[in-house]
């Protein structure tokens, strides 16, 4: 098998977490390798059922993908949430977990200590599948807010040395 | 001699060669504006042998320095550090250990200079310089810093520093990191930037004066002789390493260092990182006011609120941006800018540094906007740091988080990684050898980190402030304090859940043996008082909470005596308090920070340490992994049932059936919004959240910016700050280290739409 090859398996394999502790600590202190975000990219394009490409992972089970030459914000189910650069958390729905009886359905009772007071719990979840996509502790009544907006154009263009392949 | 002389080599001073030395990186972006590496590039293996060489010595030595040390911290805790300097103070090689002050010793070394040491108190061979002010870089008063100025000839050619962490600092309280000072007069013994020795030795009044105001003033002077002695082999190892490679070879190879050090980082930031904006929140919470004897400008409660803004710039430079933060207050939590460069450098010494060229160059490549009379910039000259870690920890721990969603994006899920909070157990009073004492127990050291990306977050690992801490042995800490473990284990279900869980909490609980008269002080950075570390990623929860315990007038010798039921466990000992089993005249468990009455033999006290977060949705938790915890006790059937779906062979329906449930039980964000707007245009929340809101308004339009425009606002509900309009001036007369200033024309950011 060519290196390049191999290389693939290993990231797959990495993806799908069935890498033995030996070889993850071999990636870990490898240089990294430059191919590993196309990899990635081929790995997690594979596992999707639909046809839109990936341009970059936001998190388990959320991209950024092309759709007709837009950038969009979909989930691994298939919902189509926002635009690249909106809030996708307000197109999911939510599960507001706001008094202690709202955490006991989550948190062990012994262990419970979390004022609902003080802080909130909310659960963003894929309007198609019911996967928790993310979830918040923040003061009752703070904005909702995206924890990542990427620079897609520095990325691709500056970083990547490759055309972005999507109109912002 | 002293370094005041001009050198023949560089005909400058120390002050004029720091600005020089500023100005080149100013006008050249290159560290003494190196655009070529002249002597790497010569020979590169000559250049890597020269390093290795500097960083093997300074390895080794601090080695060494643990066995002259006396304090558990040091001896058993790993809680030191060592490190070489360039003349103006920049780090070119640190040891291994609390890798937090690579740049605190910088930032000491350059407050010298900057302030006309140089003229008095003079810098000559052989001078001893310590430091432990948060205003001449430092972090808080247990670290100690320990400096020598190296010359040769005529010439100052290096700094050599070390940094201990003293579990006893005179605290007015007793151990050495203040829960309750409401300012510095209250959080122990500061040395501010003092030469404290010549000649290569201490002088006799210094350590008078460590003997006359510390409890346990051994372990502080017998630190510092380790520190001194290691600071000493350093010195003696480069005379050896110049004369190999001449000083000439030396100057500029260090310097080269530095230079490589930032094309490095920037280098693994472009390979690893995504650039873009990446948000997030702390909000630790600190309650006062159940407290018995607590300062009155202290007693309060209230919430430190941080927001946390990463940049990661198209040039690959990192920045973070703490705009919309509460203010300082009188409370030992307050940062200034050494303890937030310490913060950052411990994430990035740990994150992105990890190569072995741990030096300042990074430092050029990274900036901090901490807004000036913050809690992350406090402007007051008397403001207590002394617990800065309990605003560091979690700010920086979710900063780990932020590092992890861009690794997420490039694939990299073998790097990511989540911290830890730290609980606490301080000790006060006497000890079973009758001499007063305070320390913090730093089993703490151990605690478990929060989720990775490929597996569970490491169990009894190390905490964000130092990668190599440990537990340590149970006896250790039965010999340094007057009391002894019933029990050290983990605790079952306490876990921050998700495809990969955070370290499974643990507990411990001490009963009092061999004194009549000690107290204790219980606490948690940023999970105590009902509060949340930080979120987890993608899904993950965070851990359900933190709780302590004392009990005081117990019945326990009874029990012992009659051979019955002893607690082993905080929860096991809040039961049978309960139930009556167990009879205290006094006691308490539960999640507010505490400083109990004095206790004597057979009084109980305990904490939960707390994991970190968790990584995923804890339905995609691999049924392998549960049944490994199930098998260690870890998780009980009915909470793997519950949160993870697992039943067996069952598992699958069984998750599908609990997506279907999540669809039913939740609404529509929009719906939510509509409905909760009306919430959020009333101010209808409890007083310490609508206060937190407006003492972040207080200072930056930036909360309150975004508050108005998510629900669509015209007016902010949230005026009452709940403390007095109170301002003061910064200090003057002394220069001291400043944060950056964000540019007047902020650097164009991606457009972030409302939803």
């Amino acid at each position: 098998m060519s290196e390049q090859a191999n290389s693939q398996e290993v990231t797959r394999a990495l993806q799908d977490r069935a890498l033995a502790w030996p070889d993850l600590l071999k990636l870990m202190r490898e240089p990294k390798a430059s191919t590993r975000f196309d990899e990635t990219i081929a790995v997690m394009q594979a596992a999707v059922t639909w046809k839109e490409s990936i341009l970059l992972p936001l998190g388990e089970n959320l991209f950024i993908v092309n759709k007709k030459g837009r950038a969009i914000i979909k989930t691994t189910a298939g919902a189509e949430l926002c635009a690249w650069n909106e809030n996708w958390k307000m197109q999911c729905r939510v599960i507001v977990r706001r008094s202690r009886k709202d955490l006991e359905k989550v948190f062990p009772v012994e262990h419970l200590t979390i004022d609902s007071a003080l802080v909130e719990l909310r659960e963003w979840i894929c309007p198609l599948s019911g996967t928790l996509l993310d979830v918040d502790c923040v003061p009752p009544t703070y904005p909702v807010e995206i924890d990542f907006t990427p620079d897609l154009k520095a990325f691709y263009e500056d970083w990547l040395g490759r055309e972005l392949p999507v109109k912002l | 001699m002293h370094a005041k002389t001009k050198s023949p080599a560089t005909k400058m001073t120390l002050l004029e060669q720091l600005d020089y030395s500023e100005r080149l990186v100013t006008e050249t972006g290159h560290y003494h504006g190196l655009k070529k590496l002249a002597v790497h590039d010569a020979d590169p293996l000559k250049f890597e042998a020269f390093h290795s060489r500097i960083l093997s010595t300074i390895i080794s030595v601090r080695d060494t320095m643990k066995y002259i040390a006396s304090s558990p911290a040091i001896r058993d805790f790993e809680e030191f550090v060592i490190g070489l300097y360039t003349p103006e103070g920049d780090a070119i090689a640190l040891s291994t250990g609390i890798m937090v002050h690579v740049h605190t010793l910088s930032e000491f070394i350059k407050f010298m200079i900057r302030n006309g040491y140089e003229d008095d108190p003079k810098i000559r061979s052989g001078d001893i310089f310590e430091n432990n002010e948060a205003w001449a870089g430092g972090v808080h008063t247990p670290d100690v810093m320990t400096c020598i100025p190296v010359f040769h000839g005529d010439i100052l050619i290096a700094w050599i520093g070390a940094v201990s962490h003293e579990l006893e600092a005179g605290t007015y309280e007793g151990p050495g990191m203040s829960v309750f000072a409401p300012d510095r007069f209250g959080e122990g013994l500061h040395i501010s930037a003092e030469k404290v020795g010549e000649n290569d030795h201490f002088r006799k009044d210094y350590l008078l004066r460590l003997k006359m105001n510390l409890r346990n003033s051994n372990w502080w002077s017998l630190d510092d002789k380790a520190k001194l002695s290691g600071c000493l082999m350093v010195r003696e190892a480069l005379g050896k390493i110049i004369d190999l490679y001449s000083l000439e070879y030396y100057q500029q190879g260090v310097r080269e260092l530095i230079e490589e050090g930032r094309r490095n980082f920037i280098k693994r930031v472009k390979m690893t990182m995504v650039p873009g904006v990446y948000r997030g929140v702390t909000m630790p919470v600190h309650k006062r006011s159940h407290v018995e004897f607590v300062h009155p400008l202290a007693k309060g409660d209230f919430i430190d609120f941080v927001h946390n803004e990463m940049t990661v710039t198209a040039a690959g430079h990192v920045e973070l941006d703490f705009e919309g933060s509460t203010g300082w207050s009188f409370h030992p939590f307050n940062c200034a800018v050494g303890p937030m460069n310490g913060g950052f450098w411990i994430t990035l010494t740990q994150l992105l540094n990890y190569d072995g060229r741990v030096n300042d160059g990074a430092y050029l490549a990274v900036k901090q906007y901490l807004p000036e009379g913050s809690i992350v910039n406090a402007n007051y000259a008397g403001a207590a740091t002394s617990l800065a870690w309990w605003t560091l920890i979690p700010i920086f721990a979710n900063v780990w988080r932020m590092i992890g969603m861009s690794w997420y994006a490039r694939g990299f899920i073998e790097e990511i990684l989540m911290s830890t909070p730290t609980c606490m157990a301080g000790v006060a009073g006497f000890d079973q050898y009758g001499q007063h004492t305070g320390y913090q127990n730093f089993e703490m050291a151990g605690e478990s980190c929060g989720a990775r990306g490929v597996a569970d977050g490491l169990d009894c690992g190390s905490p964000i402030w130092n990668s190599e801490g440990i537990q340590g042995d149970a006896e250790v800490w039965e010999m340094t304090g007057p009391n002894v473990y019933l029990g050290r284990a983990f605790s079952a279900n306490h876990q921050a859940f998700g495809r990969y869980r955070g370290g499974q909490g643990w507990q411990s609980l001490w009963m009092v043996r061999g004194s009549r008269l000690v107290n204790v002080t219980l606490t948690g950075s940023g999970c105590q008082n009902g509060g949340v570390f930080h979120k987890g990623l993608f899904g993950g929860y965070p851990s359900p909470g933190w709780k302590c315990l004392w009990a005081q007038g117990t019945n326990l010798k009874a029990l012992i005596d009659r051979g019955k039921k002893v607690p082993q466990s905080v929860n096991e000992a809040e039961e049978m308090l309960k139930d009556g089993r167990l009879k205290a005249k006094r006691w308490y468990c539960g999640p507010l920070n505490q400083w109990s009455p004095n206790m004597a033999d057979y009084d109980l006290f305990g904490v939960i340490y707390q994991g970190g977060s968790g990584y995923g949705d804890p339905l995609a938790r691999d049924p392998a992994l549960i049944e490994k915890d199930l098998t260690n006790g870890l998780l009980t059937k009915d909470i793997a049932k519950k949160i993870y779906g697992f039943d067996g062979d069952k598992t699958a329906d069984r998750r599908a059936t609990m997506c279907q449930r999540r669809l039913r039980e939740s609404v529509p964000a929009h719906t939510w919004w509509r409905k909760e707007r009306g919430r959020a245009k009333k101010g209808d929340v409890s007083k310490v959240v609508s206060e937190t809101f407006a003492r972040s308004a207080q200072l930056s339009t930036k909360l309150k910016d975004l508050y108005l425009e998510f629900w669509r606002l015209k007016e902010f509900p949230y005026k009452d700050t709940g403390s007095a309009d109170f301002q003061v001036e910064a200090p003057t007369g002394f220069y001291y280290p400043k944060s950056a200033r964000k540019p007047a024309e902020p650097v164009k950011k991606p457009t972030r739409k409302r939803q």
